[in-house]
């Protein structure tokens, strides 16, 4: 067999396996993947500017906090689960 | 029962050479992590019905914090952390949660916003101490700063039960005023007669009767051999002779023996209380009258520090309260949890304790003493001890001490194994002429581990009780009795006098509430006597 001829068979049969792994129709487009799973830091939880000062770098100027920047206080609540 | 007889001090100090200690304080400084936070640092204990004449039918609750104030520590001395949580809690049902809590908050507040202030050249200026002049009473003019708290009984749940204001019986108020240290007689003349203006008569919510609180510095009296005992035992921990309350009849020879000069904390060192007396009944709730008890410190998970920190707040703080120290029966986190867990075991409710229990049932503390002293011993003796601790595992003896109680002692009314200050609040008080400091062991159920009073030499019973005295027969009301936990033959050496040779007794402390002495003073020197003429001195 001339390899152009090899060629053309190869593709063909490639292109039909591909085809067999959809869903019969051949025009349907691939499902998206899934969007990756981002955790989300646990400093959060405590606030966005706990968060943003959490994450500062160690030689960085520290923030000066102000009221809100931290969750409340609370008497009532059970501490969060830092990981 | 086996009694170990002839000399062995040189070569118990050549077998000291390569074996680890633990820590041994009640609990001062007992965990890496709260050696950070010395402010909430649970240092001890004590629970025991009041034994004050006149005060039958009430319950005292102690819980100490700061550990090694030296008398001097000026100009800031030690007030309590005004960020913290501190907590005493009963649970009267054993299932290991708390169903009372008395929960402390603690505020400092500069007089007009300054402080004292003086006129230097025209410009008023706040002063850098705390008192200008002699002090003498509650919000003194001559102090600067005023140390308040509030007092609140939460009922169920610590966080999520039901909160009610203890308040002040005289006026109703709910702010209570926490006195000065004793920074020396010239500045507070009188101290007992200053500090006792801060006993107040409270009315707590649901409680027909009054109790009482203070919170202040008092003077240590926590009786321990510490530094010795660092030093790898650097002394033969065996009573050398015929000590009246120390001895067994059998003086050992080399042995230490007792002497104010081993004391590490007692009149060197003060701590600060919270004490509360509480009306019995009002504590029992519908249990069978045990009640089990523990302190806590709390502080909030989340904190930025400030970098331009004021007087009223040094860091910004928010979110729950996380437990950072935890105490119920003395020396549990010195010497039975082992260094991986003990901040662990700080942070936990006694629930969790299930998950620490192996340290008990199988403690190290004994068979690093077994280590430390076998072999000596043997040579000495020419005995042929296998070991000098107990065998009997598990130790159901130390299960019952710091776990469950003892049946018919100190058991509340479901048994849940938890680390608890058990006290059976139906065992009435040894007046404290006639207390024995060795407690049950020593023929005293009104004494440790049935709950704890200050006299109680807690480092002596525990170090017999870890070796194996509750194998052995203890008198009960004058008959010895066998407690059915372990037998003689598990312990070879638990009728030794095993001792740290510094002795304590209630004789020494005062007989009424709040019972710990008042502070040494910071001036003049020496400082390990106070300024009154009312306080025991050894």
């Amino acid at each position: 067999m001339r390899p152009a001829v090899r060629r053309a068979l190869l593709v063909a049969l490639m292109a039909s396996g591909l085809a067999a792994c959809g869903n019969g129709s051949g025009s349907d487009t691939p499902a998206p993947p899934p969007p990756p799973v981002v955790a989300t830091p646990q400093e959060n939880q405590f606030g966005a500017n706990f968060a943003t000062a959490y994450r500062a770098a160690n030689t960085s100027a520290p923030i000066t906090p102000a009221d809100g920047d931290i969750i409340p206080l609370s008497l009532t609540t059970n501490p969060v689960n830092v990981g | 029962m086996v009694k170990i007889r002839t000399g062995i001090t040189a070569i118990m100090a050549l077998a000291l050479a390569s074996t680890a200690m633990p820590a041994f304080a009640s609990s001062h400084r007992e965990a890496p992590g709260i050696t950070k936070m010395p402010k909430v640092d649970n240092t001890d204990v004590y629970a025991f019905q009041s034994y004050e004449p006149g005060r039958t039918g009430f319950t005292t609750l102690i819980a100490n914090f700061q550990p090694g104030q030296n008398p001097g520590d000026g100009p800031n001395y030690y007030t309590m952390d005004p960020d913290a949580l501190y907590e005493i809690h009963i649970d009267n049902l054993g299932d290991a949660m708390e169903h009372l809590t008395f929960q402390f908050q603690f505020t400092n507040t500069l007089k007009g916003d300054k402080g004292k202030t003086i006129n230097v050249g025209g410009k008023d200026l706040p002063i850098a101490l705390r008192q200008i002049g002699p002090i003498t009473a509650p919000q003194d003019g001559n102090l600067g700063e005023d140390e308040a708290y509030t007092l609140t009984l939460v009922t169920g749940d610590r966080r999520t039960g039901t909160r009610a204001a203890i308040t002040n019986a005289s006026g109703g108020g709910t702010t209570f005023l926490k006195p000065f240290d004793n920074a020396g007689n010239k500045t507070i003349v009188d101290y007992p007669t200053y500090a006792n203006q801060f006993i107040y008569n409270i009315s707590i919510p649901g409680c027909a009767q009054q109790g009482k609180v203070f919170v202040g510095q008092r003077a240590e009296y926590f009786a321990v051999n510490l530094g010795p005992i660092f030093d790898l035992v650097n002394f033969v921990p065996i009573e050398g002779d015929n000590d009246p309350v120390y001895g067994n009849g059998s003086p050992f020879p080399g042995g230490i023996t007792q002497s104010e000069n081993n004391q590490e904390l007692i009149n060197k060192k003060n701590v600060t209380s919270i004490a509360l007396e509480i009306p019995t009944a009002c504590l029992t709730g519908t249990g069978n009258g045990v009640i089990g008890v523990w302190s806590t410190a709390s502080l909030p998970q989340a904190r930025l520090l400030r970098p331009n920190p004021t007087y009223k707040s040094t860091a910004l703080e928010g979110g729950a309260y996380v437990q950072v120290s935890r105490l119920g029966n003395p020396l549990v986190n010195e010497l039975v949890i082992g260094l991986p867990d003990k901040d662990l075991f700080n942070a936990v409710k006694p629930t969790s304790d299930g998950a620490l229990l192996a340290y008990v049932t199988n403690p190290t503390f004994p068979a690093i003493l077994d280590a430390l002293f076998r072999a000596p011993v043997n040579a000495t003796l020419g005995t042929n001890f296998a070991t000098l601790a107990p065998t009997n595992f598990p130790r159901n003896d130390l299960v019952a001490t710091f776990l469950t109680g003892f049946a018919g002692v100190n058991q509340l009314k479901t048994v849940t194994p938890s680390e608890e200050m058990r006290l059976n609040t139906a065992i009435a008080p040894t007046p404290q002429a006639a207390q024995s400091t060795f407690g049950v062991v020593g023929n005293d159920l009104a004494g440790y581990p049935n709950g704890r009073r200050p006299g109680d030499d807690t480092v002596d019973i525990t170090l017999r009780v870890a070796m194996g005295r509750l194998c052995y027969p203890i008198p009960v009301a004058g008959k010895l009795t066998d407690l059915g936990l372990c037998k003689p033959a598990d312990a070879p050496t638990g009728m030794v006098a095993y001792t740290d040779g510094a002795p304590s007794s209630a004789t020494n402390i005062l007989n009424a509430f709040p019972y710990l002495n008042p502070p040494l003073r910071g001036s003049p020197r020496p400082q390990n006597v106070t300024n009154n003429s009312f306080q025991v001195i050894q």
